[in-house]
């Protein structure tokens, strides 16, 4: 994705947790991105949102800080660090809505040739995965690095 | 004072140095699950798959 990112990032030592700052129109905003083991095996479910008082993830919360690109590539980027450092495991993320699922599929299809060069990257249907392409309808998304590519 | 522990990676779309610093802070969130719902939505979807991993032997790609 050729769109400028965060440059600076807060992490655990395991990888499972990233932190950065979103700088926009309202100001500056703790973003984070977790990785979380799923039921399955090697599958890690991939959370991102506001960090809420509590210090969970608000996956719901809008910041409309007028710097999605930049968002979106940083989380992309971070998909490829925590890849970078688990080659084997797959990365399971959906949408918190389906419009924001829509805004992560149309962000793929618009970067599908840069990033399918480093990721194989599926999406859904009739309950299968089936390899990504600009017209799935697919309620999420599964991703792992390629084996031949170190990021 | 405790010595950070820093990661620079090169983004290879844009060139750009991103550095990744270890938080203490953070540390000790290892483990907790901080978006309960949305892994309880993905095992629910996961779960609702005939398959969940691909198959990716090469007569299959």
């Amino acid at each position: 994705m050729k769109y400028e990112v965060y440059e600076q990032e807060q992490i655990t030592k395991d990888y499972s947790v990233f932190d950065f700052y979103s700088e926009g129109v309202n100001g500056s905003i703790l973003k984070r991105v977790t990785f979380k083991e799923s039921e399955y095996y090697n599958v890690y479910n991939l959370a991102f949102g506001c960090v809420d008082e509590k210090d969970d993830i608000d996956d719901l919360s809008i910041s409309d800080n007028g710097d999605l690109q930049k968002i979106l590539a940083t989380v992309a980027d971070i998909v490829k660090t925590y890849t970078n450092h688990y080659p084997e495991r797959w990365v399971y993320f959906e949408g918190s809505t389906k419009s924001r699922t829509r805004i992560y599929r149309m962000a793929i299809g618009l970067n599908f040739e840069e990033l399918s060069e480093k990721f194989l990257i599926f999406g859904f249907s009739n309950g299968k995965p089936i390899p990504f392409s600009k017209n799935i309808d697919t309620p999420a998304f599964l991703i792992k690095r390629k084996d031949n590519f170190a990021l | 004072m405790k010595e950070k522990t820093v990661y620079k990676h090169v983004n290879p779309w844009t060139g750009q140095v991103v550095t990744l610093t270890v938080s203490e802070e953070l540390n000790k969130l290892i483990g907790k699950n901080l978006a309960p719902t949305k892994l309880k939505r993905a095992n629910e979807f996961l779960r609702s798959c005939t398959q969940v991993i691909p198959d990716l032997s090469p007569n299959q790609q």
